[in-house]
């Protein structure tokens, strides 16, 4: 499954159809066990992933230039996930990656913010609606959704099976 | 899990571990290594940690896993020109004089450029030679009509689609009778292979996956019994 976050809303895309009611929203939705639960998805590493890329534009690592300037040094060009990568396995203790694990607690998550929306949800009504099309608001998840790496529960070795089982009945 | 392929009528075994090995030679072919990258990325300032040394093991162990008598390196083997310089080249160099097996360099474009090449304890190959019936080179040659093994690519594919799940893989591919090996170094980036564009074998730690219909059909089991 792969979720994608922004101020608008949340976009969960999976391979089988999910069907949530009402009653499972609320269970979701519940600012019950939060602290645990935002603890645990820390180990989800692409939030510190998506973070470490805004680091290592600051840290020098990745060169992003001006648009239409000429490119210097090319042969030194990296993507952060590639940095991300040989960091995490040959340098896991490196402090651009702590950094990045810390401003995700401190800043993005915004523990008190969340369990503030979380108790106001329980007391609003909820609307469920199937779209045709990408409303407006769903259109900036979709096109942040193309540059997200998924996040996911299964082993290397099933993902890419089921992923090229799936380019094969297309 | 590994899979058995026919290129010419020659059985080749795609390992896990990103390399390939031809059991009726004992010869274990890797591509790509980069070695030195990382090193070549800290001398201009950006702090990479360092990962050739430990390729290099990784290459040793998988010759001891399997029956290797010769290990073939298809092109770029080092990444810099000034990679054999320094202290990272003294390590580099005692790898590979340590190096449980002969290893064959066919030279490619990054070891081309690099300064002290013949210092280093291997073979250096011809730039494209056949061997055995197999014609070895770094870059892939498109008007090949004979069996060929090359690097050069670091072919990727990706799986699934953009904006909904999806993974990106290094692969083996093989077009025609060419077939290219995926990167082995670790800092490494790669090529996009289109699905459709010839057979494609994802290449894992733990298994080899044929991916697209085509790589299925050449794919012929695995080997039951363990060397």
């Amino acid at each position: 499954m792969q979720a994608v976050v922004n101020d608008d809303g949340i976009k969960l895309s999976c391979d089988e159809p999910l069907e949530l009611d009402e009653s499972t929203w609320r269970q979701l939705l519940t600012p019950v066990g939060l602290l645990p639960d935002l603890l645990e998805s820390m180990n989800a590493a692409e939030f510190s992933r998506r973070r470490f890329r805004d680091i290592a534009r600051v840290a020098g690592l990745t060169q992003q230039g001006m648009p239409g300037a000429k490119q210097k040094s090319r042969h030194l060009q990296a993507s952060s996930d590639m940095f991300y990568d040989v960091f995490h396995e040959f340098d896991p203790g490196n402090l651009l990656l702590e950094q990045a694990q810390r401003e995700v607690l401190n800043e993005q998550l915004e523990f008190e913010r969340i369990q503030l929306a979380l108790e106001r949800i329980q007391g609003q009504t909820m609307a469920i609606v199937a779209l045709e099309k990408l409303s407006p608001l769903s259109f900036p998840l979709f096109a942040e959704s193309l540059r997200a790496t998924t996040v996911s529960t299964q082993t290397w070795e099933q993902r890419v099976r089921r992923l090229s089982e799936m380019m094969e009945q297309e | 899990m590994t899979v058995r392929i026919e290129l010419g009528g020659i059985v080749l075994e795609l390992l896990p571990g990103r390399v390939a090995y031809r059991p009726d030679t004992a010869t274990l072919f890797v591509a790509d290594m980069h070695l030195g990258k990382s090193g070549t990325f800290r001398a201009h300032g950006v702090p990479v940690p360092e990962s050739s040394t430990s390729d290099l093991q990784r290459l040793a162990s998988l010759t001891q896993t399997n029956d290797v008598q010769t290990v073939v390196v298809l092109g770029d083997l080092l990444h810099d020109r000034n990679t054999l310089r320094g202290e990272l080249g003294t390590q580099i160099r005692k790898g590979i004089s340590d190096f449980p097996v002969p290893i064959q360099l066919v030279p490619g474009n990054h070891d081309l450029h690099t300064k002290d090449l013949d210092s280093l304890e291997l073979t250096i190959a011809a730039e494209d030679a056949e061997v055995d019936g197999l014609r070895l080179r770094h870059e892939p040659d498109p008007k090949s009509t004979s069996p060929m093994l090359c690097g050069h690519v670091h072919p990727v594919a990706i799986l699934g689609t953009r904006g909904g799940p999806h993974l990106r893989t290094r692969c083996f591919h093989i077009k025609h009778q060419t077939m290219t090996l995926p990167a082995f170094g670790s800092f490494t980036g790669g090529f996009e292979i289109n699905w459709n564009d010839g057979a494609l074998f994802a290449a894992g730690e733990q298994e080899v996956i044929p991916l697209n219909p085509q790589a299925k059909e050449m794919s012929f089991g695995t080997p039951q019994d363990p060397r």
